[in-house]
């Protein structure tokens, strides 16, 4: 099989590339699929550019006559590879943190998507958000986060079941020393029956964020509902001692799940010299075990990437974040994302049941974007 | 990069969404529009207006050299059709001037090709209606796949729901399209799958009208959806008064017996609605008619001498 990778640049996650062909690459080894596999590799930067990323994908297709494309790139630029997908027939793997969805959800046929279900996660937190007896609530997002629909997932969650958003912030400081969030804090000193915030921060802006919380006088009141990656272990570990005030969230991994696959992940990946796992490693893994399924399919053409998609709609795998399958009427990968939750210097976590799961994906995916849509062309974390 | 200039052909208002975003992207270059398309004509008059962009009345005997002199005069560098009234021959869409010119089909293809695919889809209960975007050929509908996009049916949509969704999706696919030209990519494409091709003529009255002995409730409220709004309805008849039928559902009652009923026969005068016997013991509850009388309730009937028992039948 012959793999065609456009793979991604960030200046904030510098190792994100390498991180994904570690987990590729590491997991074909460990099956004794490597040498089966060849890879043609090139990058697309921060993904944002759409004529590079068509005419490198073009190449991959035409020139190297790859079998499968393996395109980590946002859903914005996606639309403008669709006729190259669609005339070649071949399939194309989607991989971003899933931070985007699709404003149709009815796919390609020859079209499936990896992600982190980014915004699907939002939304669940959203939905736990409008339990609370307390029915408004502060939307708080960076200037970068909110560019992607994840800010979106997680309001509309919220106002569809009740809740309503009296305050929306946006934080448009750089990720150091003078970060500062002060707007906030007045509207939070000066509105006292507001408890709830709906927050969409990456990792470094989440970390600074829950510090600047810390110092307010009154900030054991408050209870975050958080995006995923305000959830990752480096944010957590150095907040959950200090942090006055609830943190909850849902993500689909943590290095730290205690399940078969995650530890054979782990160990793997050490007796392999590479470094401790990351999101980026998870989806190169995965992405891997795809492969690995393709390859097991009999009496299959790679030309034909519809009828490849049609047989792994009926395969599940496990996955270090626990079973994953591919759902049938929009070619995402689903699993059970975890429930976590901050107090009193604790962290309890959870995996939520796939019947609450499997409602609250196809709420997700029944509220259609309509109208103009404006955001970043990058993919998300790719800046 | 080289300005983009469309040449824009429409025969119904499928193509104003697409108009609209052409409009605002600054890429529209002409609009031509058949001559018997009045209303068209009236609307994308108004619709243009502030933008000084010219409209082509086009007569079937001479808009091959009209649409000629319009592409070289206005420097068109690109053409779309979306719904329109007359064959465009090649000397048009193989014009030297041009980098492309599509075809914009409000239907799957090549699963529904013809005039109509609207109706079609509705009427045939596809599950993932769509829009297709083809190179134009001699053959109608047959070009080489360019892109396509489906949506998720609703069973409850009209036609004129239908239609506008689609002529939205439209718009999308067409941006894609003058985004690709503008970025200088060569618009890739692939054979139409000729196997599972199939082509629907422009519907006449036999398909139309619904026929109680064949069709069931489901297939009944499809044809009156696929009827509505532009034929007043799905057509039957009861005793010698031809009705419309323009909104009806499927029912359900358990304690309504449909044993002793032959399909069509009614059963029930509720409110507003009436409920009818379909085939296999199935139930259709008829909300709105047209009748010569205007538009009503389908409760009307009783003050018109109609009764529990009288049938509904086809009109041939």
């Amino acid at each position: 099989m012959k793999v065609g990778i456009l793979s991604p640049s960030s200046a904030t996650y510098p190792l994100i590339a390498f991180e994904f062909m570690d987990g590729l690459k590491t997991y074909l080894k460990n099956q004794g699929q490597l040498s089966g596999v060849e890879m043609v590799n090139d990058s697309v930067g921060y993904g944002g550019q759409e004529k590079e990323i068509y005419t490198k994908a073009e190449k991959l297709l035409m020139i190297d006559d790859i079998d499968v494309l393996l395109a980590f790139i946002d859903l914005k630029v996606l639309d403008i590879l669709t006729p190259l997908i669609y005339a070649s027939g071949k399939l194309m793997i989607v991989i971003n943190p899933g931070a985007n969805y699709p404003t149709n959800w009815v796919p390609a046929g020859n079209i499936i998507h990896l992600s982190l279900l980014d915004a699907f996660c939002c939304w669940m937190t959203a939905e736990y958000a409008s339990r609370e007896n307390e029915k408004s609530a502060i939307a708080a997002s960076t200037f970068y986060d909110c560019g992607y629909l994840h800010s979106a997932a997680m309001s509309k969650c919220f106002w569809k079941n009740g809740g309503q958003i009296v305050y929306n912030y946006i934080n448009n400081n750089r990720y150091d020393e003078t970060f500062a969030i002060t707007e906030l804090a007045n509207f939070i000193s000066e509105n006292k029956e507001v408890k709830n915030i709906l927050c969409q921060f990456d990792a470094k802006p989440a970390h600074l964020l829950y510090s600047k919380l810390n110092e307010l006088t009154d900030s054991e009141k408050l209870k975050l509902f958080v995006s995923p990656m305000m959830l990752q272990e480096s944010v957590i570990n150095s907040s959950v001692e200090t942090a006055k005030f609830n943190i909850s969230g849902h993500q689909v991994w943590s290095p730290n799940l205690s399940n078969d696959t995650n530890n054979l992940f782990h160990k793997v990946l050490q007796e392999n010299g590479k470094k401790a796992p990351t999101i980026f490693t998870l989806l190169g893994w995965e992405t891997a075990m795809i492969l690995d399924q393709i390859m097991n399919i009999e009496n299959i053409s790679l030309n034909d990437g519809e009828s490849i998609v049609n047989k792994l709609k009926s395969e599940k795998f496990n996955s270090p974040r626990g079973e994953m399958f591919l759902d049938t009427d929009t070619q995402f990968y689903i699993s059970k994302p975890y429930y976590y939750e901050i107090m009193d210097g604790r962290i309890n976590g959870r995996q939520e049941q796939e019947a609450y799961v499997l409602e609250q994906w196809q709420h997700f995916i029944s509220e259609p974007t309509q109208g103009a849509i404006t955001g970043w062309m990058n993919t998300y974390l790719c800046y | 990069m080289e300005k983009i200039k469309i040449l824009l052909l429409v025969s119904s208002r499928f193509g104003l969404p697409s108009m609209r975003d052409m409009v605002q992207s600054q890429t529209l270059g002409v609009v031509g529009i058949p001559a018997h398309c009045e209303e068209i004509i009236q609307e994308v008059t108004m619709l243009l207006a502030p933008y000084g962009i010219p409209i082509l009345v086009l007569h079937k005997g001479d808009f091959v050299p009209t649409l000629q002199t319009a592409i070289e005069r206005h420097e068109i560098n690109l053409g779309f059709v979306l719904y329109f009234s007359f064959k465009i021959p090649s000397i048009i869409y193989e014009h030297k001037n041009l980098k492309g010119f599509f075809n914009v089909h409000n239907g799957v293809l090549p699963e529904y090709r013809g005039a109509d695919p609207v109706f079609q889809q509705i009427k045939l209960m596809e599950k993932f209606p769509g829009v297709t975007i083809h190179k134009l050929v001699d053959q109608m509908d047959a070009g080489d796949i360019v892109l396509q996009e489906k949506i998720l049916a609703n069973f409850n949509d009209t036609y004129g729901l239908l239609f506008d969704k689609l002529a939205e999706l439209a718009s999308k696919l067409t941006a894609t399209i003058i985004k690709m030209i503008y970025l200088d990519l060569i618009i890739p494409s692939k054979p139409q799958n000729e196997l599972n091709a199939r082509y629907y003529k422009k519907q006449d009255a036999s398909q139309v009208s619904i026929n109680w002995q064949t069709m069931d409730n489901r297939t009944i409220v499809a044809l009156v959806n696929a009827c509505n709004p532009w034929n007043k309805g799905a057509v039957t008849r009861l005793n010698h008064k031809l009705v419309r039928i323009l909104k009806a559902s499927v029912y359900q009652d358990e304690n309504l017996s449909t044993k002793n009923y032959k399909p069509g026969q009614i059963l029930l005068f509720k409110e507003h609605e009436i409920v009818v016997s379909t085939l296999n013991y199935g139930l259709l509850m008829i909300e709105l008619i047209y009748i010569d009388e205007g538009f009503f309730h389908a409760s009307i009937l009783s003050s018109l001498g109609f009764f529990i028992g009288h049938q509904f039948s086809e009109i041939y």
